[in-house]
């Protein structure tokens, strides 16, 4: 429908439901590289954490 | 943060503890960004999140953590990522939020360094730090009304590479910024 590479001027609707389609497919998983990006800072700020917090 | 008019229409979504924010940034380019606010750990008595900025190419279904893109309608997007932070508040309410750049880390001065024409000392980047710059000259323009709804503390890394939170200074650089929602019996710190 679109990517970084398209500038085309997108309705409204077009948008809404472009978004929606984005959230869905984060709700079946399929976005694993951030999901391990996410881990990997998790785990990071987590060794750093002073317990005094 | 949420008195912006010039921001992106969003979506959000809960995944578990996570909360996830899309909006459509139309710039140069026609982008998808996503903010991100992922729960780390339990800090006493409430849970420490912090906060990424994502791009989402489609085309591919990647991921581009804090990258930037020079869209040509960075105040537009910065002012949606803000916007999303008291909705982010709505859901975990006694939330602790810790906001800081990708840019501040010893990785990315080490990967400017590889390509970059300024001569910087070898102490100083002076292509870091720019992200929580941003964020924390808004705090500091507009501390005064924030602190009316929000208590703010500064984050040092201490010689054992420990995270502090300190009450916050404006005059301080932080590298960290922490924030949480008021509550009617909080004190000023």
């Amino acid at each position: 429908m679109t990517s970084k590479n398209n500038k085309k001027k997108l309705t409204r609707q077009e948008k809404s439901e472009l978004l929606d389609m984005v959230a869905a497919k984060f709700k079946k998983g399929s976005n694993n590289s951030l999901l391990e990006y996410i881990e990997r800072q998790r785990e990071a700020i987590r060794r750093s954490i002073s317990p005094t917090l | 943060m949420s008195h912006f008019t010039d921001t992106y229409e969003i979506r959000s979504k809960i995944s578990e503890r996570d909360v996830h924010f899309f909006f459509f940034s139309e710039g140069k380019k026609n982008i998808i960004k996503v903010v991100l606010y992922y729960y780390v750990l339990d800090l006493q008595e409430y849970p420490l999140y912090n906060l990424a900025l994502s791009d989402y190419d489609i085309s591919t279904n990647s991921y581009h953590i804090d990258k930037t893109t020079d869209n040509g309608d960075a105040y537009k997007v910065f002012h949606t990522v803000l916007a999303t932070i008291p909705c982010f508040f709505s859901i975990w309410q006694n939330a602790m939020l810790m906001v800081q750049g990708s840019d501040s880390t010893q990785e990315f001065q080490d990967n400017c360094r590889l390509t970059c024409k300024k001569r910087c000392p070898l102490a100083e980047c002076r292509n870091a730090h720019r992200r929580i710059n941003i964020y924390r000259n808004y705090v500091n323009k507009n501390f005064d009304s924030l602190t009316k709804e929000y208590i703010f503390y500064g984050g040092i890394i201490d010689i054992d590479n420990q995270l502090l939170k300190v009450e916050y200074n404006k005059e301080n650089n932080y590298r960290i910024v922490l924030l949480k929602k008021r509550k009617f019996d909080d004190h000023d710190i």
